[in-house]
């Protein structure tokens, strides 16, 4: 198997990172950065969630594994940035849950800084501390989810309220509301995967 | 229930799921059809352009403008989520929908089968009815089957099988009573023809003597008027049995029931000086196909038999005309001492009565019910006690009588 990586890596068949791809980069402090492809966030379906109101989720798994079999995680590493626009004040807050169960709040003055913000490396993926492997293949799953699951249960609750059914225990429509309602569940507006190779 | 039945009855339950289910998802479509057209954001999301602007022109009231800014941008939030779970929304619908016509299908495959099932009970049980029926069994209880077809059937089955025993009892009596009209033309045959040799010899003995010894002229003239008198009764005898032995046919005319019995207690009003006649009020247009005279004749022996009963004693008998289901009644009710019990068995039998020797020969009852019957109803003890007798003359009903009963005249 190892081999047959190695082989695709130098045949050149696998991505190698290009604009509509993310980028790493490991800084001072072997953190592993992440930089996600501006065309990503351009997206009209994604820039249209990101300006909602709503809180958009950027979820990423990243699998990342030497050449020579080490693995920098076994289970992977998970990172997430949730942005909500904020349409009165105009800006963007930012919640990063970082691999180190650190928490980072930020706030962005506008579409164009968020953007940059993405694509500027400041996405903390992993440590790299104590791997001195040069070559790395990357697997990196990324998930953008368009509402927050409190969203989700607020509307789902105000769904039901509407039907004007719920407040009635007794009521046998409330299945069906129920049924309906609950059917509100957050899924991804768009997913990407993508297989790089890595070489520090 | 057959497949045609069955198929147009699960196609109206599916029609009435989907129309209930139309009924019940009407407010969410309604919902979701605001929340996805482009006016809607369109104009929420001017209102809070308005709302920003105003909350720049009057500062003081910048919170306030906020807050409803707020309020709309979590309206637009609601929709934006709707919008984002319409093809969820969509599904789960359609689930449910094919959820509720398959339990429409099961339930109706369940609920045929269950009927149909129980259509083949009844069946059995039907044709061991049937059966029955034809064997000549005359006690049948079909029990309740329900009010359709089948329940229809039962009681058919139920009536035929009443009409049976009645029509069976009817023809034992004729039978009997046939034979003792035989018995009794034959007697008043055979006693006629001596009694009369027996008047003439008499008349040819009290000649021949009176002609040898004139003297003993007022002895045998006596003793010729007291044997006359024996033969009369003899004769009278006779005359009874020949009444009865050639009762006739009925003719039927239609009588008006109410005015037959009001007339009848009218004109007998003096007949029997013990008792008094009444016609209770009935059924004014209540009629009757019957033979009035012959009716009347048998009205006439249990009156007569009501007023022997009553030994002297003033009564009163009450005429009165019951309409049935299955046929109609008149009613003959005395206040007398009742009938009594060592009687009562044999009471429609010729020759039964209560009374002494020589008083009569009891077959006014067994004519009676010779009538009755040959009116295709019958002539029953309904009551006695010591406070009196009821009789009640049954008439069939006009089906019953069509279907079968013969009537002469």
């Amino acid at each position: 198997m190892r081999a047959l990586v190695r082989l695709l890596l130098l045949s050149g068949l696998l991505a190698i990172g290009g604009e509509n791809e993310p980028s790493f980069m490991v800084n001072a402090e072997h953190t592993l950065m992440l930089s996600l492809p501006r065309e990503l966030l351009d997206r009209p379906k994604v820039a249209k969630m990101l300006q909602s109101g709503l809180t958009t989720t950027f979820l990423m798994t990243l699998r990342a594994r030497s050449t020579s079999g080490n693995y920098l995680s076994e289970k992977g590493t998970l990172a997430r940035v949730d942005v909500r626009y904020e349409p009165w004040d105009e800006v963007f807050y930012l919640t990063l849950f970082q691999f180190n169960h650190q928490l980072e709040k930020l706030t962005i003055a506008n579409f164009d800084a968020l953007v940059d913000f993405f694509s500027g490396d400041k996405i903390k993926l992993s440590t790299m501390a104590g791997f001195n492997d040069l070559h790395w293949i990357f697997q990196l799953e990324l998930k953008v989810l368009p509402f927050s699951e409190s969203e989700q249960a607020q509307t789902q609750n105000w769904f039901a309220d509407k039907l004007g059914r719920n407040t009635n225990k007794q009521d046998p429509n409330k299945v069906l509301d129920l049924m309906l309602a609950t059917s509100i569940k957050r899924s991804p507006v768009t997913s990407e995967f993508w297989r790089l190779e890595y070489e520090r | 229930m057959n497949l045609k039945a069955a198929v147009a009855t699960l196609v109206l339950m599916i029609a009435a799921s989907l129309l209930a289910f139309q009924f019940l998802q009407r407010p969410i479509g309604r919902l979701i059809n605001v929340a996805l057209d482009p006016d809607t954001e369109k104009i929420l999301s001017n209102y809070q352009d308005d709302l920003r602007l105003l909350s720049r022109l009057d500062p003081e009231n910048r919170e306030r403008y906020r807050k409803q800014f707020e309020g709309v941008q979590e309206r637009i939030k609601y929709y934006t989520v709707l919008e984002l779970s319409r093809d969820q929304i969509r599904n789960r619908t359609q689930n449910v929908l094919l959820g509720m016509l398959a339990l429409i299908l099961v339930s109706s495959a369940a609920v045929y089968l269950w009927q149909q099932g129980r259509v083949r009970r009844q069946l059995k049980a039907l044709r061991g009815h049937l059966e029955a029926l034809a064997a000549g069994r005359t006690d049948i209880r079909v029990g309740n089957l329900g009010g359709g077809i089948l329940g229809r059937i039962g009681r058919m089955i139920e009536l035929t099988s009443g009409v049976m025993a009645r029509q069976r009892k009817r023809l034992a009596s004729m039978e009997s009573l046939g034979a003792w009209q035989e018995a009794a033309r034959r007697h008043a045959h055979e006693i006629r023809t001596p009694l009369t040799a027996a008047r003439m010899e008499l008349n040819q003995l009290a000649g021949y003597v009176v002609k040898r010894a004139p003297q003993l002229d007022e002895r045998v003239s006596h003793l010729k008027h007291s044997i006359e008198e024996e033969l009369d009764q003899l004769k009278e005898f006779t005359q009874q049995f020949t009444s009865f032995a050639r009762i006739g046919k009925p003719k039927l005319t239609v009588v008006e029931a109410s005015l037959m019995l009001a007339r009848f207690a009218e004109l007998f009003a003096d007949a029997w000086s013990n008792l008094e006649l009444a016609a209770t009020g009935g059924n004014e247009d209540l009629t009757l196909v019957i033979d009035k005279d012959m009716v009347r004749q048998v009205l006439v022996n249990l009156c007569n038999n009501s007023s022997l009963a009553l030994a002297g004693e003033q009564g009163r008998v009450t005429l009165a005309v019951l309409p049935e289901a299955d046929g109609h009644i008149i009613q003959v009710s005395d206040n007398g001492p009742g009938i009594p019990e060592e009687v009562g068995a044999r009471l429609f039998e010729p020759y039964t009565t209560s009374r002494k020797i020589g008083e009569g020969m009891g077959l006014g009852l067994a004519i009676s019910r010779k009538i009755m019957l040959d009116h295709g109803g019958d002539l029953v003890l309904h009551k006695s006690d010591s406070e009196g007798a009821t009789f009640r003359l049954l008439f069939p009903s006009e089906e019953e009588d069509d279907s079968g009963t013969h009537h002469g005249g």
